[in-house]
Parts: structure tokens; sequence; C-alpha cells
């Protein structure tokens, strides 16, 4: 019987206008997002082929991540090249895309897509599910039939979110192989498996949304109020919480500027210098010292910088957007997680070649080589057992929250 | 009869149960976007009167010896922009100073680098609100002005009075976009006090015409949307299926045109990378760089074959009064060659990227969004005009520091034909405490009007163009 009400559902929306129209603007906004993000990762292999370090060079650079077209989260930040100097890490710019619109508009990656306005059309297939027939009185005979509310409600519930999925999976499923003609996109079966995670992210999160618009639907008598209803619960979840977490974590936690801390490194280095012209000594020496003080004063830093966003993390995830952007960016590489990695690799990296360039450059030697870097993404057991793994708990969590309501909303529903 | 009309639109909207909830969704968004960017701003000024006065005591303690070591770099910073607490614009992707040295100026990291891990849950500027969320509402508002009174029956009603729909149609406009309005207006004033109170300068020069040119210039983009709205809800019968028009509208502004247009003119004018050209002058730098070396190792070895090497450093000897010219003329040729050379590559790409973001501005400004988001950035500081401002600034400060300090040494590298290298040196006294200091013109408000006509254009536009739009087609309407 479910099944039933689940076609008679999906039938009903393919005869809708309503339907097309849907279907035409998510293959307009995923082919565009793909496309402009395509080039955007283009454009930053050609940054890489022209910033990559000669074999030998003590310069680290990650590759572009080609799963960073659907989840863009800090690329641009990790694609950054990190110099090792004798005094420390230096950070240089590296691939940036001087893109030109994007400064006004965010990077229009596949999950800002599904985010904003993929939920938006997982509400408006939910939002007159109940209060719909109600009006038009189909209510009251469907509930004649030898049928019970649980059944309707899932009924409705598998046809919307299939009308929803399908569509939608076909859509990323054709440009993803599309990108594939490009020799670029090297997307290995660890990187497959990970843009199926990402997918069944999305599909969770968007069936969250279906079932919003069904609660909302189950407690409103008109169609109309649900709409204006769920938009304000929509920028809620999308625009606002994702946002307070950072606000209210910064009153918790402070953090040194990081102009303080140049400062301070600054004044190391006057120091050190003065002392080297004043007492003469081992140059090599002073350069120890000024990278030892640099790595305590960085790692300092960096601890209460991790509270903070650890903190602000905890507080976002009550938004299932934000839970949603962590857990697939983390996915897909190009998350917080993986951007303090590979600080710390790079850290590392540093340590194991400190040494040999203090003392090649205290002998003036300037042709030495070192050991190149080598870029580890941790695997994805790593990447769940640090927080995906509750954020999908999370999203799974309230998503049968949110159904359960709904249900109880419509056991509850006047159908008169 | 118009007014009468007005009264009952805005009545109606007030007693509704979507009123209240527009209001503290406005009343959450709009200070709320304003008290984040408040507290960033605050922040980066901070930063940037710390980094002012550090690179002020590294540049007076600049001394000869180490321009003529070639390690002298002087940093020229970007104030903050104090209305970036309205919209953040490039602000966070401009780099947040430049180094000027004597081989040339490079950009220095952007804000956004050591804090973007915190924004990468995207920005709530007041002009994003705005932009995402009050359209869409502004457009709900709309949605069912003219197709939910012809659902329930009320329509009919009222035109059988002796009232022109013309006017029927205004006073809809006027009354709906003034419940709107109104609490747009409070939450406005409330992020105002909210600013004000986190010690804000809020009346400085011209920031207050600013403010209200940015107050003003929302109000607008508001009533476009919701004119936009009118429009589809007047060519719909069903109120859901306005629902659904307004929605790919709104996608459509939002998220697609804006795009669309860099796309194409990426497509139609590609341009290098930043990367790219900077290296490309490097390497034109270091071959220029060797040939002169070269060069003057090749003179040099001519005039002095014949001199014994204890003789050669006397000053006043024939050979030393013959070198100098000489020496003199190469380095001239090659700083004019360079100096061109440079030009022509710097001048080529800033030509092509004007080529590209010209046509990227003019298609993305078709929609109202984008029009409105440049107009608001221009007007706030954070636009493309800095951009381009700053870009001057930097440019004719190296040109004084070239001036005034980098051209007070002069380095002579060698390279001798047996492969051997010497490097001479001749200066003359700098004071480091009078060098220029960098600063960067604003535009005034008139200025950043004229540049920003395509985008005020465009709002107009999209005013007038749905109103006549809704008029025509409710004329038509059939009212049964």
């Amino acid at each position: 019987m479910t099944w039933t009400v689940a076609r008679k559902e999906i039938v009903s929306n393919l005869l809708s206008y309503k339907f097309a129209i849907v279907l035409l603007l998510m293959v307009l906004l995923v082919a565009t997002s793909l496309f402009i993000m395509h080039r955007d990762f283009s454009q930053r292999v050609a940054d890489y082929q022209v910033i990559r370090p000669e074999p030998g060079a003590p310069i680290a650079v990650v590759t572009p991540n080609p799963l960073s077209i659907f989840a863009k989260g800090l690329e641009n930040a990790m694609t950054r090249s990190f110099e090792i100097g004798v005094t420390g890490v230096e950070v240089r710019a590296g691939q940036t895309s001087g893109n030109i619109v994007y400064a006004f508009f965010p990077a229009p990656d596949f999950l800002y897509v599904v985010r904003v306005v993929l939920s938006l059309v997982a509400l408006l297939f939910g939002f007159d599910q109940i209060s719909r027939e109600r009006e038009q009185g189909t209510l009251k005979l469907l509930l004649g039939g030898p049928i019970s509310r649980a059944q309707v409600l899932a009924g409705k519930w598998i046809g919307n979110f299939l009308s929803l999925a399908v569509p939608f999976l076909l859509v990323t499923l054709l440009g993803a192989t599309l990108l594939l003609f490009d020799p670029n996109v090297r997307l290995t079966p660890d990187r497959i498996g990970r843009l199926g995670l990402i997918l069944f992210l999305s599909l969770l999160y968007l069936a969250l949304f279906l079932s919003l618009g069904m609660l909302v639907s189950a407690l409103t008598r008109r169609a109309a109020t649900s709409v204006i209803v769920l938009l304000f619960v929509w920028a809620l979840l999308v625009f606002v919480l994702p946002n307070l977490g950072t606000l209210a974590a910064r009153r918790f936690v402070r953090v040194p500027s990081v102009r303080a801390l140049s400062e301070k490194r600054e004044q190391t280095w006057t120091r050190e210098v003065l002392l080297g012209i004043g007492k003469g000594g081992d140059w090599a020496e002073h350069m120890r010292t000024i990278s030892r003080e640099n790595d305590r004063m960085e790692e300092d830093y960096r601890l209460k910088f991790d509270r903070l966003v650890r903190l602000s993390r905890t507080i976002n995830r009550l938004s299932p957007a934000a839970s949603l952007l962590d857990a697939a960016t983390e996915i897909a590489g190009t998350g917080i997680g993986e951007e303090s990695r590979l600080k710390a690799d790079v850290v590392r990296y540093k340590n194991s070649i400190i040494d040999p360039l203090i003392a090649d450059q205290a002998a003036g030697k300037r042709d030495a080589r070192y050991q190149a870097f080598v870029d580890r993404p941790r695997p994805l057991a790593e990447i769940f057992a640090a927080g995906a793994l509750v954020d999908l708990a999370w999203l799974a969590i309230l998503n049968i929250l949110v159904f359960g309501l709904a249900y109880a909303g419509f056991v509850r529903y006047d159908v008169r | 009869m118009w007014k009468t009309i007005v009264k009952k639109e805005l009545l109606e909207t007030i007693f509704s149960y979507r009123f209240p909830l527009f209001a503290v969704i406005c009343l959450l968004l709009v200070p709320l976007g304003m008290a984040v960017n408040e507290a960033a701003y605050a922040k980066r000024v901070r930063d940037y009167s710390d980094q002012v006065r550090l690179a002020d005591e590294a540049a007076a303690a600049i001394k000869i010896q180490d321009i003529m070591a070639g390690t002298v770099a002087i940093r020229g910073f970007r104030r903050p922009a104090p209305l970036s607490v309205f919209t953040q614009g490039f602000e966070s992707t401009l780099p947040r100073y430049y180094e000027f040295t004597q081989d040339g100026f490079k950009p220095g990291e952007s804000a956004s680098d050591d804090e973007s891990i915190l924004s990468v849950q995207g920005k709530v500027d007041f002009v994003f609100l705005v932009q995402m969320v009050i359209s869409l509402i502004a457009m709900l508002f709309a949605s069912d002005m003219i197709s939910g009174e012809k659902e329930s029956g009320t329509l009919r009603a009222m035109l059988a009075n002796s009232l022109p729909r013309d006017a029927l149609l205004a006073g809809k406009i006027g009354g709906g976009f003034l419940a709107l309005w109104a609490p747009f207006l409070l939450a406005f004033l409330f992020g105002a006090v909210v600013l004000m109170l986190g010690a804000f300068p809020l009346t400085g020069s011209d920031t207050a015409a600013r403010v209200l040119i940015v107050f003003l210039a929302t109000s607008l983009f508001i009533l476009t949307y919701f004119t936009i709205g009118i429009a589809v809800s007047t060519s719909t019968s069903k109120a859901r299926t306005s629902l659904v028009g307004i929605l790919i509208v709104w996608a459509a502004f939002q998220l697609i045109v804006p795009r669309l247009g860099d796309m194409v003119a990426r497509l139609v004018h590609p341009v290098r990378t930043e990367t790219e050209v900077s290296l490309q002058k490097a390497l034109l730098v270091r071959s220029l760089d060797m040939e002169q070396a070269k060069e003057l190792g090749r003179q040099w070895d001519l005039i002095f074959a014949s001199v014994p090497p204890e003789a050669r450093d006397k000053p006043d000897s024939p050979e030393n009064k013959k070198w100098g010219p000489i020496r003199d003329d190469i380095q001239l040729r090659t700083r004019e060659r360079k100096s061109q050379q440079l030009g022509a590559i710097d001048e080529t790409y800033a030509q092509e990227k004007r080529r590209q973001l010209n046509l990227a501005v003019n298609l993305s400004v078709v929609s109202p969004s984008a029009a409105f988001a440049r107009l608001i950035a221009d007007v706030c500081g954070t636009g493309e005009l800095e951009r381009a401002r700053y870009l001057e600034a930097v440019r004719s400060h190296q040109k004084a520091l070239d001036n005034e300090l980098f051209s007070k040494v002069k380095r002579t590298l060698m390279i001798h034909e047996g492969g051997g290298m010497s490097l001479g040196f001749s200066a003359q006294p700098v004071d480091a405490s009078k060098l220029p200091k960098f600063s960067i013109t604003p535009a005034t408000v008139a200025e950043t009007l004229k540049a920003n006509a395509r985008s005020l254009v465009s709002l107009l536009v999209w005013l007038v163009a749905p109103f006549a739009f809704a008029y025509a087609k409710f004329i038509k309407y059939d009212v049964r």
C-alpha cells in the first residue's frame, strides 16, 4: 500500500510542470557549478606546473585535489607553497587563481549548490504534501481507504524522495563522468569512493529537508503558511547558525593575533642577530635557536587556534548545513582537519631537513639537495574517527527525529 | 482610492503570520551580519596599526649597507576599509600589503589567509544577506499579492468598484513594499546602534553619506525584487505556480547569471595566471642582469687588461676615468631595456585582464543582485575601484622609492671572460626617515557613482521593466 502511494506521488510529480522546471534548474546549477569549478581547478593545475619545486629544493607544495571541484573547502589555503628556510617555514601565495567574481559570490562548488539551493528545492517538494491534499479534499478520500496514516506518510516521503534523488544522482554522475575526460582529474578508486560518500551525505541532507518540509506541512493548515515558516527555518539553518558558532566561540577562546606572533618572531630574530654580531659565535647555532623559538610560538598559537576551531565546529554542528560542509570537505580532503594535518606535516618535514639545511647554509653550499616533501592525505578511517562519523550520525539522527515528528504531527492532523 | 489600497495591503501584511517572522529574520540577520564584520574589522585595524608601526621602525633603521646587500624590502600597507562592515567585497582577498624592493613590488599575504579556516562556513555580511535571503522573502511576499486574491475571489469584488487597475497595482506595490521596508528600516537602525556601541566610527568625514547611499540602494534593491515578484505573480494564476517561478528567478539571478558572466568572459578572453606572469618577469630580469654583467666584465677586461692589479683601485687613473662613463652607459641602457620590456609585459597583462574584467562585469550586471553587490562594494571601498586604486598607488610608490632610495646605490656585478665574478658598489647618502609614506587616495562619492553607472542603470531597468510587464499583464488579467 505504501508503494502505491509512493508511485502515485512519483507519477504526479512527473506529470507536473513543477518537476520539469526543478529538474531544469538542477541540471543548470550542477552543470554550471561543475564547469566553473573545473576551470578553477585547471587553473590551479597550471599554476602548480609553474611553482612546482625543482627536485631537491626544500619546498613543500601539494598537488591540486580533483575532489575540490565538488567541495572546495580550504583548497586555496592548502595549495600554497611552503618554503623551508633556515629560520622556519615561509608561506608563499602559490596557486591563487586570481578570480574576479568569486570575491563577491561564494565559490559555487557542488557542495554549495546542495547546501543552499537544493535544500530549498527539497523543501519545495515537501512543503505542501499534507496541507495541499487537505485543501483539495483528497486527503479525506485517501484516508477513507484501508491505509494507515503511517503508510501514507511513508509512501509520500519515499515517492518524493525518489523524485528528488534520482534526477539529482543522474545529473551529478553525468557531470562527474564528463569530468573524467580531463586527464588532470585523476579519479582513483579511493577518490570515487569518497565522491560516493559525499553524494550519500548530500542525499541524507536533502532527505532531512524533505522531512522538514513535511513536518511543517503537517503542522500548518495552509500551504502558504508553511512556505514562510520553512523559509525562516531554512535561512536560520543554512545562514545564521553556521556563523553563530564561530562568533560565540571567539568570545570563549582568545587567540593571539597572527600579527603579535610575527612581532615576537622579529624580536627573537633581532636578539639572536645582535648576539651573533656582538659575541661572534656560531652562526648556525643562532639560526637553530631562532628556528626552535619560532616552533615553540607557532605551536602555542596552533594549540589555541585549534581549540577555537574545535569549539566553533561543535557549536556549528547544530546546523545540518554546517555538519554536511564539515563532513564533506573532510572526506574530500579539503577540510579543516586535513589542513591542520598538512601544516603539521610541513613542520615535521622542516624538522627533518633543518639541520642539514643550516649546516649547508653555514658552509655556503648553494646547490644542496634535500629529500622531497611527501603529502600523505589521511585515510578515510582516520577522517571518520576525527569527526566525520559524528557528523554523519548527527545527520542520520536528525533525519529520524524530524520524520518522527512529522509522523506525530500527521497522526494528530485534522483532515477536515 | 490609491491610499486606501496601500493602507489595506499594509494592514493585511502586518496582521498576517508572515510579518512577525520576516521582522524576526531581519532583526536577527542584519545586526548579526554587521556585528560579525565589525569584530573582524576591529581585528584587522589592530593588526594594521601594529604592522605599520613595525614597518615604520624597520624603514627608519635602514642603512646604506642594507641597500647594497639588496635586502631592503619596504612594506606599504592598505588601511582596512571601515565600511567593510557592510560588505566584505575584496577586503579579505586584496593583499594586506605590498613589498617594495629594488627589483619591483610584490603582493604580500591577503587578510583571509590566516583565518580562512573560520570563514569556511561562508560569510554573513549585510549585502550577502540582503542579496540571498531578503530578496527571496521580498519575492515571496509579492508572490500571492495578485494570484492569492484571485484564488480567494476578492480580486473580482474589488475590481467591481470604480477602481482602475493601474491604481490597484500601484497601491498593492506601495503597500506591500512599505510592509517589507519598515522592518528592514528598523533592522538597519538597530544594526547601526550595534555598530555605534562597538565604537565604530559611523560619523566620519563622508561615512554618513556613504551609509545613507548603502541604505537607499538596499531599499531600491528590495523594491526591485518585490516588483519582480509582482510581475511573476501577475503572469500566473495560482499561488503555487508563482512560487516555483520565483525560485527559478531567484536562483538564476543569485547563482547562475553572475557566474555565467565570469565564465563567458574567461572563455572569450582567457588570461594567464599571475604566477606565470611574475615568473616570466623574473626570468627576463635575470637574463638582462646576466647580459649586463657579462658586458661589463668584457669592457672591464678590455680596459684594465694591461693595468697591474694593485694599480686598478686608484680612482684617478686614466683607466678608471674611462671606465666610469662606459659602466654608467651600460647600466643606463640595461635599466631602460628592463623598464621598457617589463612595462610591456605588465601593460599587455593589464590589458588582457581589463578586457576580461570588463566583459565579466558587463555580463554580470544583467543580474540586479550582481549590480547591487558591485555598487555597494565600491561605495564601501572594498570593490573593483579600490582594487584599481590600490594598484595605482603601489605603482607610484615604487617609482617614488626608486627615486628616493633604491637609485642611491649602484651595484655593479661583472662576469669576466674566464668565468670569474666581481661585485662593486657606489652609494649616495640616504635619509631613511624622510622616505615617502604609502597611501591610497580613496575614490570620492561622486567618482564612485560615476564608475557604477552600469550597476545603477541595471537596478533601475530591473525596477521599471517588471513594473511595466506586471502592468501590461494585469490589464489583460482575467479575474474570473
